[in-house]
């Protein structure tokens, strides 16, 4: 794999994004609407946390490769 | 007090904890002879050669604190459902890192970096920010360590039903961490780690799932909650609440989270970026799966703790577990480990860290650079033991709570964060331009917190600060070009290194020395 690094303008879109899904808005002031008892905006709050984790992951594991062809590290 | 009365540990629990210590002290005793411990770096980082797997428990065990088991559960318990958003918190933290240290990796190896404040020494030529960046660290980890002698404080109380003091826990913690740092450095530190951060793991995930559990389950913890305290499952109204208290300290926790001295210490541990990598890669869904543990556990405690005081919630799962001793103490003799395991080394990390800014950044520095070895070594251990009896002191009686020590900490933590940033990142970026944004950042932050003003408008003062740090650090790099010397030096002994192998061209004496306390770890 090429030199990449974390610092890509698209990765702090996409985190930028995820985490104000994070953040209830658009429920604003109430619980409600209840999907099997518990609120929506926790389910939606919960579901953006998790593609942020996942996302986080990817980035690291993937956006990540810089001490080969700085430092000459061997990657095996 | 309101906290009913109820059956609590026991003597017993205290001789197990003792049991436990012990064996974290022999541990550490066991890696004190397998390495070169008198020697800083191998005190301090363990040599730097900590591979994937035990930088990940080392990880989980320094992030993972007095405050997942006190302090966090506390914090939902007082806001109920919106402490789902300790999740995206807890992930800024790691984007934070992500953000710096891969360059800040290269550099390290290269120049081979102790400390934090080595990397603002090197980068900006300057002793002053040395000095500056060192005492500002070891001040805000301060009430880090306070928040682990505290939270053992709250553990000892909480598990015990009152039997054993606050007090009793505060000093117990005292006398451990003393034996137990002293004689391990950071590879006995590191060692034990993975057994505690194996440890915290278990405790605080099957609190949450047995807690849960009993409850029924997640709907019906849900149900309960809605039903006694609707407006703990409410989304706040105003979107000026959900952009200060919410969105944008993600920002605070993200920039002042990343720039523990600890966390800044792990880019210099590892034995590889690709180890350093996966360390982390491993790490990252724990933050999902135990602050989620952390929010049920708080959840739980609204339904069965009514009316539990402000600074009293810390103790939520110690109660919790307390209460339901008798029918199920093994659980609640795991919880106790489990914190004291979190506690014992996030404390030790702690110590460790502010005893290598004090030898290293400090002492050398500024009072005798001619020390041996094993006078940085002594220094190191005698500092340590001065440190832990002031937190100890401090610490005995809490005036706040765990969460508000934090978010403190966090706001002046981020400070530090845009000259690490923009020095990385901006080769304009000089020496002047980093002294005058910290500066301004520095003094604004005093200033709104002594007077009061613990937010302007939609931002915390933290990020009040932040955006006067960064408007004066940017102006300055714009109007005062940097000396064609520094320019130059910038270039060559960084930004040239993020696109090709560097080439083995000795270093001169004087500009351009690369930082070393003796044999290089390369």
């Amino acid at each position: 794999m090429s030199q990449k690094e974390p610092a890509q303008w698209w990765v702090w879109v996409i985190v930028a994004l995820l985490t104000f899904l994070c953040v209830p808005y658009f429920f604003a002031g109430t619980y409600e609407p209840l999907v099997f008892g518990i609120p929506l905006w926790f389910l939606t709050a919960l579901t953006a946390a998790l593609a942020l984790t996942v996302f986080t992951v990817y980035v690291v594991l993937y956006q990540w490769r810089l001490a080969e062809t700085t430092l000459g590290e061997k990657e095996n | 007090m309101t906290t009913p009365q109820f059956a609590g540990l026991g003597f017993d629990a205290l001789i197990i904890l003792s049991l436990y210590l012990l064996s974290n002290i022999f541990i550490g005793y066991f890696a004190y002879r397998a390495g070169d411990t008198w020697a800083a770096r191998d005190y301090f980082l363990g040599g730097k050669s900590t591979g994937a797997l035990v930088l990940f428990f080392a990880m989980l065990a320094t992030k993972f604190s007095g405050n997942t088991f006190f302090g966090l559960p506390g914090q939902s318990y007082r806001v109920g459902l919106m402490a789902v958003t300790l999740i995206p918190f807890t992930i800024a933290i790691s984007l934070g890192f992500i953000s710096y240290a891969p360059r800040l990796y290269v550099l390290s190896k290269k120049y081979d970096y102790l400390t934090p404040s080595d990397f603002y020494a090197d980068r900006f030529d300057s002793r002053v920010l040395r000095l500056w960046t060192a005492v500002f660290l070891i001040i805000t980890d301060i009430p880090y360590l306070m928040i682990q002698t505290t939270a053992m404080g709250h553990a000892f109380v909480g598990f015990t039903g009152g039997r054993y003091s606050f007090a009793t826990g505060v000093i117990y913690i005292f006398a451990g961490m003393l034996i137990y740092v002293l004689l391990s450095g950071w590879r006995g530190v590191v060692w034990a780690e993975v057994l505690q951060g194996a440890l915290l793991w278990v405790a605080i995930v099957v609190a949450a799932v047995v807690l849960v559990y009993w409850e029924g389950g997640l709907a019906t913890v849900i149900q309960q909650v809605v039903t006694i305290a609707p407006e703990k499952v409410a989304v706040p109204e105003s979107h000026e609440t959900l952009t200060r208290s919410y969105l944008l300290l993600a920002l605070v926790f993200g920039m002042g989270g990343a720039m523990y001295p600890q966390i800044i210490q792990s880019v210099y541990a590892a034995q590889s970026e690709k180890a350093l990598r996966r360390g982390l890669a491993m790490m990252i869904p724990n933050y999902f799966i135990v602050m989620l543990a952390v929010v049920l556990i708080g959840l739980v405690g609204i339904i069965h703790l009514r009316d539990l005081k402000t600074i009293e919630a810390d103790q939520v799962l110690a109660l919790l577990l307390g209460q339901r001793a008798e029918s199920a103490y093994w659980l609640a003799i795991l919880v106790f480990l489990g914190a004291a395991a979190a506690i014992m080394s996030t404390a030790a990390g702690v110590l460790l860290t502010l005893s290598s800014m004090v030898t290293h950044d400090l002492y050398r520095q500024f009072v005798r650079p001619q020390a041996s070895e094993d006078e940085i070594a002594t220094v190191g251990r005698v500092f340590t033991a001065v440190i832990l009896i002031i937190v100890t002191l401090l610490s005995l009686h809490p005036i706040t709570t765990l969460w508000q020590l934090t978010v403190i900490k966090f706001e002046f933590l981020m400070q530090l964060y845009l000259p690490m940033l923009l020095g990385l990142y901006w080769p304009r970026f000089s020496r002047i331009a980093a002294i005058t944004g910290l500066a301004t950042g520095t003094l604004s932050l005093l200033v709104l917190v002594l007077s009061g003003w613990n937010h302007v408008g939609i931002f915390d003062a933290g990020v009040a600060a932040f955006v006067l740090n960064g408007l004066t650090s940017v102006a300055v790099a714009l109007i005062k070009t940097p000396s064609e010397e520094e320019q130059r030096r910038i270039h060559e002994r960084f930004f040239s290194l993020y696109t090709t192998i560097p080439q083995a061209v000795p270093l001169s004496r004087g500009e351009g020395k690369p930082l070393s306390l003796g044999p290089t770890a390369n």
